[in-house]
C-alpha cells in the first residue's frame, strides 16, 4: 500500500519572504507538504541568515539556528525582481503557481511591477498574500516594526505581562511574528482552498499587529464591560490564588488551577498527599481559605520546598490537576514524552552534521508532515529551476548571473 | 457560487475554554458552519455560574443581567460565528443524535483529554464508521500519544513546560516575577485550525479523511524555534532578558508622559540610532564612546536606556511614535485593550466590528487579522446564545418533528437555559 499524500501536496508557492512571520507561514506549509520556492535576493539573501543564534556562535549565512528552524523543506533560488529579466522569470513562475507569499513594505510589489493586478492578470486564480507591520492600508501602513513594536501595538501579549509595580513584559523572542505567520498561514490556505473550488485569485492582507489583536487574549469587550484597560496584576495580589509560578526543591513549577475553587482544591490536598484538608474547616470553603491564607501557604511552600519539579509533576498528574514544571530548552528537548511523540527531529546539515529542530506543531495522522528537511543554503536549487524546469542554457545562466539577476 | 472558502463545511466544535471554541470560531470567520456543542447540565465553562454575584468585572458595569451566561466576557470574546446547540450526550439518547450530526458533518473538533472521547466511544476509529472521511480534530495539552497523554492540562500548565514562562521574564529575573500567561490557548487555536484546513485540502484530493492530534504544548514549542536551536546546536540555554534584545540596544520599553504609558523604541542599525538622537535634539550624552557603536550601546544598555527614558518619559507616547516613524525607527506607544477601541489606525482599517446583541446592544467586537477582498469575511453572528439554534438545527438540519423536538426539551437532552450552577 502506498503512504497517504502530505496534506499540501499538489500546492505550489512562491515565497518572496524574509525575517520571521512570512516564513514561518510558509514554512508550515513546505512542513505539509506544499512545494515552496524560496526566491531571495542575489547576494545577502534572507535577513535572517545573518541572524544569531550561528551554529558554534560562528556567523556566516549558512549556520544562522534562525533560519535553519524557518525555513526546512523550501528550495532556495536567487532572483533579483528589480531588474527587468528578474520580473519577466517570476511572473513566468507565478503563473503555474497557487500562492504568492511576500512581506516586503507596502508597495514594494507594485514597484516591481508586481502588484495584484499584474499577478492576477498572470495567472486569475493565482492568491497573493502580503503580511505586513501594520496591514496594506491606513495611516500606520508605512511604520517601520521589530517583534517588540508589532506587541507593543497589537497588545495582548504584553499589556496585561509584568507586574503593575515594574513595566509590561513582552513575550520571549519573536512570539507575536510567529504568531502572525500561523494567522497568516491559515487565511492564505482559506483563499488557496477557495480558489481551488472555483472561486477568484485574490489579495490576502495580512497585519501582523491585528493578528495580535484578533486573539481572544485581546479583550477590547473587558473595556467595554468595566470602561477601564486589563491591570497587570501586583506581585501581592497576583490574579487570584494557586495561580502563576512557584519556587520548588530544583526550580520552578507554574499553574492553573482556580476558576471553579471547588473543582480544583480536594485535587490539590490530593497531591500534597494531604486529603484530610479537604476536611480541615481553615480550607474546606473559599472563603476559610481567604481567611486562612498565611496556614496554607506554609503548608504549601514547605512541600513544594521539599520536592523536585518532576516528583511534584507525578503528584500533580495523579490528582488530575493541571500543574506543569517550568522548562527550559534543554529540559523538553530531552523529555521523554516529547522525544516519544518525535517532536523533535534530527535534520542533517551536510556541512555541520544533524541538528535536532522543532518539528510539526500538529500531528496530521493520515497525511504525513515531512520530517528532518533541511534548510536550504542560499541558491541552492538555482540550477535545478532555471537549467531544469525553465530550460535555460549555461550561457544565459552566466549572463543573468554577471548582470547581477541571479 | 462560493462566497466564502469554507462555506460547505460544517464543524462540531465539541470543545470548551479557550482554545477549541476560539480554533472552532476561525473557522467560522473563513465561512464554515460551526454548531458548538454543549449540555443544559454542563455547559462551556466561560459562560460562568448561572447566577453569579453581581459586582465582576466579568459582566457589562458589574451586572450579570437576566441571562448571564450569555454575556460572560470570556464567553463573548471566543464564541463569535457559529450556532448554539445543547444536548447532553451523557445518556444514550444524546449520543445517538449526536452520531446523527456527525453523519452530517466533515469535521468534529475536540478538547477532552485524550481517553474521554475514548471512554464515550465517540474517538475518531468510532467517528470513522458512521462517517467514513470525518476529519477529527482532537486537542489537549500533550496529545494523543507519548507517557503525558492523559495528562490534564490548562492554558496556565502548558505555558510553563513550553518553555515561554522561563523565557519572558524580566532581565535577571527567575519566573516568580513573570505572570500567568494564556497565549497558549491562542497559538493552539489557530494551529488548530490552519491543520484543519490543510486536512480539508487533503480530503479534497483524496476523499479521505483523518485525526489531527494536537498538543498545546507542541504548538508553543515553534514560537521558540532559535532559543531551541541554541541549545540543541551550542548547548547554550537563554535566560530571560524582559523586553530587550540579545543584540539589539536600545531595545526596550520605555516611560512616556502620563500615567503607566509606555512607548517601544528598537534600533536595528546604525541609521536607526542615529536617527534617534536626531528625534532626541542630537543631546551630548549620546555622542560618549560609551554609546559610538552598537556594540558599545548594547554592553552598556542600562545608561542607554536611562538616557533615553529621560527624554521618553515627558512625551505621549503617540508623539514620540510618529517622530521617530517618520524618520523610520520602530516605534509604537503600548496600546492596551481599551486603547487599542480608539486607536485611528484601527477605525481606519476598519478592524474593529460593531455587532448588535440582543442583551448587550451594540458593541465593539475584535474583527480578523486577514483581509480577503473577494471573500465576504468577518463577523456574521455575535457569540449566540444557549441552545440559540436548537430548533433550526433539531427540526431543520436533523428533520425532527415538532412532537420528536418537544420531547427532547422535555426530557431535558437540550434547552435554552442551564440547570444548574456548572460543577
Amino acid at each position: 500500500m502506498t503512504s497517504p499524500p502530505s496534506a499540501l501536496h499538489g500546492i505550489t508557492v512562491l515565497d518572496l519572504t524574509q525575517g520571521v512571520a512570512g516564513p514561518f507561514c510558509t514554512r508550515l506549509l513546505a512542513g505539509y507538504g506544499a512545494d515552496v520556492l524560496k526566491i531571495e535576493m542575489p547576494g545577502r539573501g534572507d535577513v535572517s541568515r545573518h541572524a544569531a543564534p550561528f551554529y558554534r556562535d560562528s556567523p556566516h549565512p549558512e549556520s544562522s539556528g534562525l533560519f535553519f528552524h524557518l525555513n526546512g523543506g523550501k528550495r532556495s533560488i536567487t532572483l533579483n525582481l528589480r531588474s527587468p529579466t528578474g520580473r519577466a522569470v517570476f511572473l513566468h513562475l507565478a503563473r503555474d503557481a497557487d500562492l504568492v507569499v511576500e512581506s516586503f513594505r507596502p508597495g514594494t510589489m507594485a514597484r516591481f511591477g508586481l502588484g495584484r493586478a499584474e499577478l492576477l492578470r498572470a495567472n486569475p486564480f493565482l492568491v497573493l498574500s502580503s503580511i505586513s507591520n501594520f496591514g496594506q492600508s491606513g495611516p500606520y501602513r508605512d511604520y517601520e516594526a521589530v517583534d517588540l513594536i508589532a506587541q507593543a501595538y497589537g497588545g495582548p501579549l504584553m499589556y496585561g505581562q509584568g507586574l503593575a509595580e515594574k513595566t509590561p513584559l513582552k513575550f520571549a523572542g519573536n512570539s507575536g511574528l510567529y504568531y502572525a505567520g500561523v494567522m497568516a498561514a491559515l487565511a492564505a490556505m482559506g483563499a488557496v482552498l477557495f480558489a481551488k473550488m472555483g472561486g477568484p485569485g485574490q489579495h490576502v492582507d495580512t497585519s501582523i499587529v491585528h493578528a495580535l489583536m484578533s486573539s481572544p487574549e485581546h479583550k477590547p469587550i473587558s473595556a467595554q464591560y468595566t470602561g477601564a484597560p486589563t491591570p497587570r496584576a501586583t506581585s501581592v495580589s497576583r490574579w487570584s490564588y494557586l495561580m502563576g509560578f512557584y519556587p520548588c526543591k530544583d526550580g520552578f513549577i507554574g499553574v492553573q488551577g482556580s476558576g471553579r475553587g471547588e473543582t480544583w482544591w480536594p485535587r490539590v490536598y490530593r497531591m500534597m498527599g494531604m486529603p484530610e484538608l479537604e476536611r480541615d474547616p481553615r480550607f474546606s470553603t473559599p472563603e476559610a481559605r481567604d481567611a486562612n491564607r498565611d496556614d496554607f501557604d506554609a503548608l504549601w511552600y514547605t512541600w513544594l520546598a521539599d520536592h523536585t519539579r518532576q516528583e511534584i509533576f507525578a503528584a500533580a498528574t495523579a490528582a488530575r490537576y493541571p500543574l506543569a514544571p517550568v522548562y527550559t530548552p534543554a529540559d523538553f528537548a530531552t523529555d521523554p514524552h516529547f522525544t516519544a511523540r518525535r517532536f523533535f527531529e534530527p535534520v542533517r546539515r551536510r556541512a555541520l552534521g544533524t541538528i535536532l529542530q522543532p518539528g510539526a506543531p500538529a500531528k496530521l495522522l493520515g497525511s504525513p508532515w515531512l520530517e528532518g528537511q533541511p534548510a536550504p543554503a542560499l541558491g541552492e536549487h538555482n540550477h535545478q529551476i532555471y537549467a531544469g524546469r525553465l530550460g535555460y542554457s549555461a550561457k544565459q545562466l552566466a549572463e543573468m548571473r554577471s548582470a547581477g539577476v541571479i | 457560487m462560493l462566497h466564502r472558502p469554507l462555506e460547505n463545511i460544517r464543524v462540531l466544535e465539541l470543545a470548551e475554554g479557550v482554545a477549541g471554541p476560539w480554533a472552532a470560531s476561525l473557522l467560522g470567520d473563513l465561512g464554515a458552519e460551526v454548531i458548538k456543542l454543549e449540555a443544559i447540565q454542563r455547559m462551556d465553562q466561560t459562560r460562568g455560574q448561572k447566577w453569579p454575584k453581581p459586582g465582576t468585572t466579568y459582566y457589562p458595569k458589574g451586572d450579570p443581567g437576566p441571562e448571564p451566561w450569555n454575556v460572560n466576557v470570556s464567553y463573548v470574546r471566543t464564541n463569535r460565528n457559529k450556532l448554539s446547540l445543547t444536548l447532553d450526550l451523557s445518556r444514550e439518547k444524546g449520543l445517538r443524535l449526536f452520531k446523527d450530526l456527525v453523519r452530517l458533518s466533515d469535521v468534529v473538533m475536540t478538547n477532552m483529554v485524550t481517553g474521554v472521547p475514548e471512554k464515550m466511544g465517540i474517538d475518531y476509529f468510532s467517528l470513522r464508521k458512521i462517517r467514513p472521511d470525518i476529519i477529527m480534530l482532537t486537542s489537549c495539552g500533550f496529545g494523543h500519544s507519548g507517557p503525558y497523554a492523559r495528562y490534564v492540562a490548562m492554558a496556565g500548565s502548558m505555558d510553563p513546560i513550553s518553555g515561554h514562562a522561563w523565557l519572558r521574564g524580566y532581565e535577571g529575573e527567575d519566573p516568580l516575577t513573570t505572570s500567568y500567561s494564556a497565549h497558549t490557548d491562542s497559538a493552539n487555536a489557530s494551529t488548530s485550525a490552519f491543520a484543519i484546513v490543510a486536512a480539508l485540502h487533503h480530503r479534497a484530493m483524496t476523499g479521505r479523511g483523518q485525526h489531527v492530534d494536537v498538543s498545546g504544548v507542541e504548538t508553543m514549542m515553534p514560537h521558540l524555534g532559535e532559543a531551541i536551536l541554541d541549545y540543541t546546536m551550542n548547548g547554550r540555554v537563554q535566560t530571560s532578558i524582559g523586553n530587550r534584545h540579545p543584540q539589539m540596544a536600545p531595545h526596550n520599553l520605555y516611560r512616556a508622559a502620563g500615567n503607566d504609558r509606555w512607548v517601544a523604541i528598537a534600533c536595528r542599525s546604525e541609521r536607526d540610532w542615529q536617527n534617534l538622537c536626531r528625534a532626541m535634539g542630537d543631546p551630548p550624552w549620546a555622542k560618549s564612546p560609551d554609546f559610538k557603536t552598537s556594540l558599545s550601546r548594547w554592553r552598556n544598555r542600562e545608561a542607554l536606556d536611562a538616557h533615553i527614558e529621560a527624554w521618553t518619559r515627558i512625551l505621549p507616547g503617540h508623539d514620540i511614535a510618529s517622530r521617530l516613524q517618520t524618520l523610520g525607527v520602530p516605534c509604537s506607544p503600548l496600546v492596551d485593550n481599551k486603547d487599542s477601541l480608539t486607536e485611528p489606525h484601527n477605525h481606519a482599517v476598519g478592524f474593529f466590528e460593531t455587532i448588535r446583541h440582543r442583551l448587550l446592544g451594540d458593541f465593539d467586537l475584535s474583527g480578523l487579522g486577514w483581509k480577503m477582498p473577494a471573500t465576504t469575511p468577518g463577523i456574521r453572528r455575535p457569540p449566540p446564545a444557549l441552545g440559540e439554534d436548537n430548533e433550526r438545527i433539531y427540526t431543520g438540519l436533523l428533520g425532527l418533528s415538532d412532537s420528536a423536538y418537544a420531547a427532547l426539551l422535555q426530557e431535558a437532552l437540550t434547552g435554552s437555559e442551564p440547570l444548574d450552577n456548572p460543577v
